[in-house]
């Protein structure tokens, strides 16, 4: 239903993937962290890794790989790459935010349903504050510290998790400081109202992705046609 | 021979037109574009850097690509020339040989 350009060469791109030598998997797969939603379009970044995939299967059959052809400036090559790429819209950039927004809740709601046992709980208002802000802190560190780093070498390649993992612990103990003043009491939520928007929202985003990777693909090359 | 002249800073701008050229006698992928250059005398280049070039060249309609089979296994990405960049080529030649010229001039002066 919701096939389109991009989930092709991204499913495409997958099986190819996993037929590489765990070298050049992980190079690609450094390369591809790079290419943040907010630097590069979701048609370009699957054409690049498609590219990224040939090009290190002829370097195989040849006796090299990618690592040979790159050489030490991963970064330069990367940095490259991104430049002379198409750049995400705007648009892009909210459904992408959206549809892991509403993926995040539904999953916090599945959470809770196991935790509690039922589809309603007694949840103090001040733990939504904390939701939000922690989605919005594992999303930049996602979306943004992770491509900065996924190109450095040894300890820095590591440094988005540390750094999340310190804003969520930090953004943990200013909520709980929060609900402690303020002496909220609990109110009950619906998890099945939550699954439903959150559902919805996906839904409605998903279409929304669609509609907009149609237009980036319109006037570019379809290759999944070629590939097959 | 030390290495003060920065090779590849000289040869960023020169290697786009290059490729270019090579693309526009035969429709042809990465890999051959690599061994045409370093035919040529381009020994230190490598897939790693033309393919940036390639996806900046694609990018600005210079040229267009389309996969076909090859002898060796997987499709290949083959890149082939537009239109607008038979007159990208045209442009390259005039302006690389007023450089070129300019650049004989000044070396060939006692």
């Amino acid at each position: 239903m919701f096939s389109n350009e991009v989930t092709l060469l991204e499913k495409e791109n997958k099986k190819q993937l996993k037929e590489l030598g765990e070298d050049d998997k992980l190079i690609i797969k450094n390369i591809t962290s790079s290419m943040s939603v907010f630097k590069v379009n979701s048609y370009d970044a699957q054409v690049i890794t498609r590219d990224l995939i040939g090009m290190a299967q002829e370097l195989n059959l040849r006796g090299s790989s990618l690592e040979d052809s790159i050489g030490d400036d991963l970064k330069g090559f990367t940095y490259e790459i991104i430049k002379n790429s198409g750049g995400p819209s705007k648009i892009e950039i909210f459904l992408n935010f959206l549809s892991k927004l509403s993926g995040y809740f539904f999953i916090l709601c599945l959470f809770s349903f196991f935790n509690y046992g039922s589809l309603s709980w007694e949840l103090s208002p001040v733990i939504y504050l904390f939701y939000f802000g922690a989605f919005i802190i594992l999303f930049i560190a996602d979306e943004i510290l992770a491509p900065i780093f996924s190109t450095e070498k040894g300890f820095k390649n590591n440094l988005q998790i540390l750094i999340g993992v310190f804003m969520v612990s930090a953004w943990a103990i200013i909520n709980r400081l929060l609900r402690d003043n303020l002496h909220t009491t609990s109110t009950e939520v619906n998890g099945i109202l939550i699954v439903g928007i959150a559902g919805l929202v996906f839904l409605i985003v998903k279409y929304l992705r669609l509609k907009n990777i149609q237009r980036l693909a319109k006037d570019k090359k379809n290759y999944i046609n070629d590939l097959k | 021979m030390i290495n003060l002249v920065d090779r590849s800073q000289l040869m960023r701008g020169t290697l786009e037109g290059c490729i270019v050229k090579i693309i526009s006698k035969e429709k042809t992928y990465g890999y051959e574009i690599v061994s045409s250059l370093q035919e040529y005398g381009f020994v230190d280049v490598k897939e790693g850097s033309t393919y940036p070039i390639l996806v900046r060249l694609e990018k600005r309609k210079i040229i267009a690509s389309i996969y076909k089979e090859s002898p060796l296994g997987p499709k290949r990405k083959y890149y082939f020339l537009t239109d607008l960049g038979k007159e990208f080529l045209r442009e390259f030649e005039i302006v690389w040989n007023e450089v070129k010229s300019s650049v004989d001039k000044i070396l060939e002066e006692e």
